[in-house]
């Protein structure tokens, strides 16, 4: 007998004195469902051989197999054994946990068994469909099955409690996406925060001329939801600022938010007047590389808050606009602010950033003549320094012959996107078509790939593209290059449809960039502790089931932070996401499963080594006494367990007898199935 | 008032199957239509060459003939998918295009011609298959015919569709509805509905690709056991008649399956024996069986 | 030097002559509206025994590439208008071959078989004449030895064809040979 089999057998005997071990249980009466999931496990898996092993399995009472385990039917064969053969433990051979745990976990607990008694086997995603050796999976699940039934003996029942929560969500991102969402949620009477790092809200939707399929002007479409959320009382907007920490779970999150000084007050009239008067004239990030703005400056004139800020960046001190302003809203004095929130849930909306094309060489981009398409809808507003005119950078001149270029670092393994961005067909076809309506005269080639204009109105936005008389040219270009012997633009493609290399001889190139993570969510996915798709974009809870959902309880994503997507399809997901952060806020509480920490006093000697691990805080120690767990607090991450010298803390359901009892199994059923003896 | 139509003879129909126009006559006579004779008229002129090489000629060389139908005050009646073809698609032009009505007519008036585009262009095989149909051409018949037959409709009855809107040209049934009545048992066949090969100008200007075409097809034919190929126009009509032959001269191959034209088989049914196939190039010995009703 | 600076085989997008384009946008078939999905080459009964292919002769002509005027391949359609009757963007396939094959014959681009085929016509009015065979053979079916159509008014016939298809000559470049 081994050293520690001889500690779990002490332990055992101190047991039934501590009410936190679980208490001597009635006999375990285990049963077995093995279920075919059709053909996904019965395909490779012989169920009925297993079936047939698991019947010889000590505590095991009952043993069978079925088409369907989650079909009504299955549920109700579960329960009809239970009934019959008097079982306390099930433990269904099928799926993943997340998949169909809770699903028998309800059927046994509606018989009054404690959920906690039901142990989830995963046979197909660990087992059938990871080979196509039906024997050797056979095997797999007869040990599997085996080590699930150990486990199943030796469960405890563990209570569900109701938590109530913090009635308060977080919108992370002020763009269309984290709008909606914000609106979505405060018109629930759920007080919401709004956390921008611009100056003002709106994203990049109010950078656009107009949005397709419609044509529509975009700052009047949005306008209505901008203002609503600046004048909502449940919304309280903070721009310049970002989250610098989170703290807490669901339901109690404690998350720290950093304010930037804006160096004007709020009560700034945005009369202008110190604009006027800065004598300091720089690049207009917003306009990108089109506009030009003071030190002190509002981005764009329907911006929002309309205030107006100072970027001590180019400020020269001069104090010109102190003096101007009327309301003495000019105050180089601010400081950056700190202040923490509680909020029961989180939406990260914090969108997406146009692909930089520089890394392709082949494209030159950098050259004035060749733009992007965001810097194109700079170019075609009105508030720009070419006042809506579309002209070549270079020189001012109209351009008579204009290329769109798309898929520019979208379909590209060599820069690391494999992905379709899906957006740009339509926004490349709208800018073409924009660029053909302000001047007829002037030739616009169309370079792709393929055309993706899926949904309704889409395909036809495309042939009215056609219809202005775009040149649809299905090639990628090779090379984008400045002539070195002249003032044009060297476009070299193939049209492949007549298998013709061509040169079109541009005045003004338009590059297709695609849609990727914005910089800098690195930062706040690592603070929210998100899961990220090798794209960058934060990875949902499940692509068909969970799109809103991000990987942590409790955080939910809106918009292209999840992938790219347009403004209908962003709009739409972002009221997914609100729905969803809304729910458990409405309904109150969370129902928490209390499988978490605890700790055994009389084995526990206050070394305090789990109170420093614990990375949540939850375990706590007074003076004089044994440190406490917190099981509201407490994640079952089961860090704490290791740190123990003395195995004192332990995870319900996860203690080290049940594990031990589980791998026993896995490994003593080889033995069995290789044919030796114990 | 007993049904007249102005009988377009066309160019194929009178000046290589003779029996076409012959048994045309008779089938009319039988179900009690007058024929108005179209004195003067001309070529359609072909929907493949002549349109190709001058629309606006074409135009008016069609005019003309739709002109002296509208003077016999009767609906024009063609017996050829072709003469269909350009003669129904310029009628329904100036139908529909006032301008080109009148441009049209300004040329027409130095050739003594004025056109109102106020009457039908009709085709013999929508008249017996759809006017009469397979129903009433039941009290004309003197007996039917024992033949394993396969149809083929050619392109320019119920093609281009949105003007024409005679039956589905992907999938029609009204030539088998037809044939059927008539005692004929249909064989189906690969591309049943893909051209003879000899419109366009194709036959003319390249031969050899329009044999190629008329292979392919008398393969499926011949695949499939059929005894004849029931067609409804003359000039699908000698591609297949005089293709064969040609096939077989040029291919080694040996097809041997004879042609009948709409209008001859209900000849036939109606009781003449004399429906011309000794006169054609393709198995001018053969005899249509009959089974009495 | 000059023999260098334009390789033959890139498509010059400077050099686009107008005429073709409108030729065929006039004819139903707009080609900026063609997606190129080859319904029509798919469709195309000649297509399965040559080189044509109907979507790249709609495609070349949109580019106003001449040499589809001068190519046998536009004259390899048979009209049977199943490209036209399938086209998803619903464009006038067939109406636009047959355009630009009246383009092409107004350059002189016709082959001597079809200029045969005109002779004919302004001869006796019809693309396929009466024989002595034919004759015959009408009379045993009793119907009379010449139909009463044109033919038999030779001054009409005449006017005819001083008025209709007066085809303008081959272009002296031209090979014939090259069409096949």
């Amino acid at each position: 007998m081994s050293k520690s089999e001889k500690k779990g057998k002490q332990r055992k005997t101190r047991k039934a004195k501590n009410k936190d071990e679980p208490a001597e249980q009635e006999r375990p009466r285990v049963g077995v469902f093995v279920c075919h999931c059709g053909e996904n496990i019965a395909g490779v898996v012989d169920v009925k051989d297993v079936a047939e092993f698991a019947s010889h399995l000590p505590n095991v009472e009952y043993s069978t197999d079925y088409l369907f385990m989650c079909s009504k039917q299955g549920i109700e064969l579960i329960q009809k054994a239970v009934k019959e053969h008097g079982l306390n433990r099930t433990v269904v051979a099928s799926c993943s946990y997340e998949q169909h745990w809770p699903t028998f976990a309800k059927a046994i607990s509606d018989l009054g068994l404690n959920p906690h008694m039901h142990t989830q086997v995963n046979i197909r995603e660990w087992c059938s469909w990871v080979t196509d050796d039906k024997k050797a999976a056979t095997e797999k699940a007869k040990r599997m099955v085996a080590a699930g039934v150990a486990r199943a003996s030796k469960k405890e029942p563990v209570a569900t409690r109701k938590i109530p929560i913090t009635k308060r969500t977080m919108v992370v991102g002020g763009g269309v996406a984290g709008l909606r969402a914000a609106m979505d949620l405060a018109e629930l009477g759920i007080p919401v925060v709004l956390v921008e790092k611009e100056t003002s809200i709106g994203g990049h939707m109010t950078m656009l001329n107009k949005t397709f399929p419609t044509n529509e002007c975009p700052m009047c479409t949005v306008s209505p939801l901008l203002n609503g959320v600046m004048s909502h009382p449940d919304i309280e907007v903070l721009t310049l600022s970002e989250v610098t920490n989170v703290e807490g779970t669901m339901g109690h999150f404690v998350v720290e938010v950093t304010t930037k000084p804006r160096y004007v007050h709020d009560n700034c009239t945005s009369c202008g007047r110190c604009a006027d008067v800065c004598p300091v004239e720089v690049e207009n990030e917003w306009d990108h590389g089109f506009g030009m703005r003071k030190a002190i400056y509002k981005p764009f004139p329907q911006a929002l808050p309309s205030v107006f800020t100072l970027d001590t960046k180019h400020c020269i001190d001069c104090g010109s606009c102190v003096i101007v302003c009327p309301v003495d809203a000019v105050d180089f004095s601010m400081t950056k602010e700190e202040r923490t929130f509680e909020v029961g849930t989180i939406v990260v909306a914090t969108g997406y950033e146009e692909y930089d094309p520089t890394e392709i060489t082949a494209y030159h981009y950098g050259h004035p003549d060749i733009i992007t398409q965001l810097q194109m809808e700079r170019m075609l507003a009105p508030t720009t320094l070419t006042k809506g005119k579309i002209v070549r950078p270079s020189n001012g001149e109209v351009p008579k012959t204009v290329v769109v270029v798309q898929c520019v670092g979208s379909r590209n393994d060599q820069v690391g996107n494999e992905y379709c961005t899906g957006v740009c067909c339509m926004f490349g076809i709208k800018n073409a078509g924009i660029i053909k309506d302000h001047l007829p005269d002037t030739e616009v080639y169309f370079c792709y790939i393929d055309i993706r204009t899926p949904g309704l109105y889409y395909e036809e936005y495309y042939k009215r593209a056609q219809k202005k008389g775009i040149r649809f040219i299905r090639g990628r270009p090779s090379t984008i290059t400045p002539d070195p012997t002249g003032d044009k633009i060297r476009v070299e493609v193939e049209d492949t449809l007549t298998h013709m290399p061509m040169c079109i001889e541009a005045d003004l190139v338009v590059l297709s960039a695609g849609m990727v993570a914005p910089r800098g969510f690195g930062k706040l996915s690592a603070k929210l502790e998100l899961l990220r798709a090798k794209e960058g974009f934060a990875k949902e809870y499940h692509v068909k089931m969970g799109p809103v959902r991000s990987s942590r309880d409790g955080v939910y994503l809106a918009g292209a932070i999840q992938g790219p997507k347009d403004i209908t399809q962003t709009v739409a997901h972002a009221g997914g996401a609100a729905s969803a952060a809304a729910q458990p806020l409405v309904q109150g509480f969370l129902e928490k499963r209390m499988d978490t920490a605890v700790i055994d006093e009389e084995l526990c000697i206050s070394c305090l080594g789990c109170v420093t691990t614990c990375p949540v805080g939850a375990i706590s120690v007074a003076e004089g006494e044994k440190p406490k767990v917190n099981d509201v607090a407490c994640k079952s991450c089961g860090a704490c367990v290791p740190a123990c010298p003395v195995g004192a803390i332990q995870i319900r359901n996860f203690r080290d007898s049940q594990l031990n009892a589980e791998v026993s199994a896995l490994l003593s059923v080889a033995a069995e199935l290789e044919g030796g003896d114990e | 008032m007993a049904q007249s139509y102005s009988l377009f003879l066309g160019c194929i129909m009178p000046n290589r199957y003779p029996a076409i126009e012959s048994t045309t006559r008779f089938v009319l006579d039988k179900l009690g239509i007058e024929i108005k004779e179209m004195e003067r008229a001309g070529c359609c002129p072909a929907p493949g060459v002549f349109r190709s090489f001058n629309k606006p000629d074409w135009m008016v060389a069609a005019a003309r003939n739709l002109a002296i139908a509208e003077a016999n005050g009767a609906d024009l009646l063609t017996v050829c998918n072709g003469c269909f073809g350009t003669l129904f698609e310029v009628n329904h032009a100036l139908k529909n295009d006032e301008e080109l009505k009148k441009d049209v007519n300004a040329r027409l008036a130095d050739l003594g011609y004025h056109v109102e585009a106020n009457q039908e262009v009709k085709h013999i095989a929508q008249v017996l298959g759809f006017d009469i149909g397979p129903y009433g051409i039941r009290d004309y018949l003197k007996r039917k015919v024992r033949l394993r037959g396969a149809i083929h409709y050619g392109c320019h009855f119920l093609r281009p569709f949105h003007l024409k809107q005679i039956d589905d040209p992907e999938d029609p049934t009204i030539l088998e509805d037809y044939f059927e009545a008539l005692g004929v048992e249909l064989i189906d066949y690969r591309r049943k509905h893909a051209c003879c090969g000899a419109g366009g100008g194709v036959r003319a200007g390249h031969i050899e690709v329009s044999l190629e075409m008329l292979g392919e097809k008398m393969a499926a034919i011949t695949e499939v056991g059929a005894e004849a190929i029931l067609d409804i126009c003359p000039f699908c009509h000698l591609q297949f008649d005089t293709g064969q032959k040609s096939l077989n001269e040029k291919f080694g191959t040996n097809f041997n399956v004879p042609v009948i034209h709409i209008s001859q088989l209900t000849a036939f049914a109606m009781g003449l024996d004399d429906i011309g196939l000794e006169y054609q190039t393709i198995a001018p010995d053969f005899k249509l069986e009959a089974v009495e009703l | 030097m000059s023999v260098f600076k334009n390789p033959p085989c890139v498509l010059d997008s400077g050099k686009r002559d107008p005429t073709i384009e409108e030729t065929l946008k006039a004819a139903g078939f707009d080609p900026n509206l063609c997606i190129q999905c080859g319904t029509c080459t798919a469709s195309c009964p000649s297509g399965r025994w040559t080189a044509m292919r109907t979507r790249e002769v709609m495609r070349k002509a949109a580019f106003s590439i001449e040499v589809v005027l001068s190519d046998p391949d536009i004259w390899l359609c048979t009209t049977c208008y199943q490209c036209y009757d399938r086209c998803p963007r619903d464009l006038q396939v067939t109406d636009a071959i047959i355009a630009l094959r009246n383009l092409a014959s107004a350059r002189g681009f016709i082959s001597d078989k079809h200029r045969k085929t005109v002779d004919l016509l302004h001869k006796t009015g019809h693309a396929v004449p009466i024989n002595d065979r034919i004759r015959k053979i009408r009379k045993e079916l009793g119907l009379p030895e010449l139909p009463p159509t044109v033919y038999c008014y030779p001054e009409e016939l005449e006017k005819l064809g001083k008025t209709l298809f007066q085809l303008p000559p081959r272009p002296e470049d031209h090979d014939e040979e090259e069409e096949r």
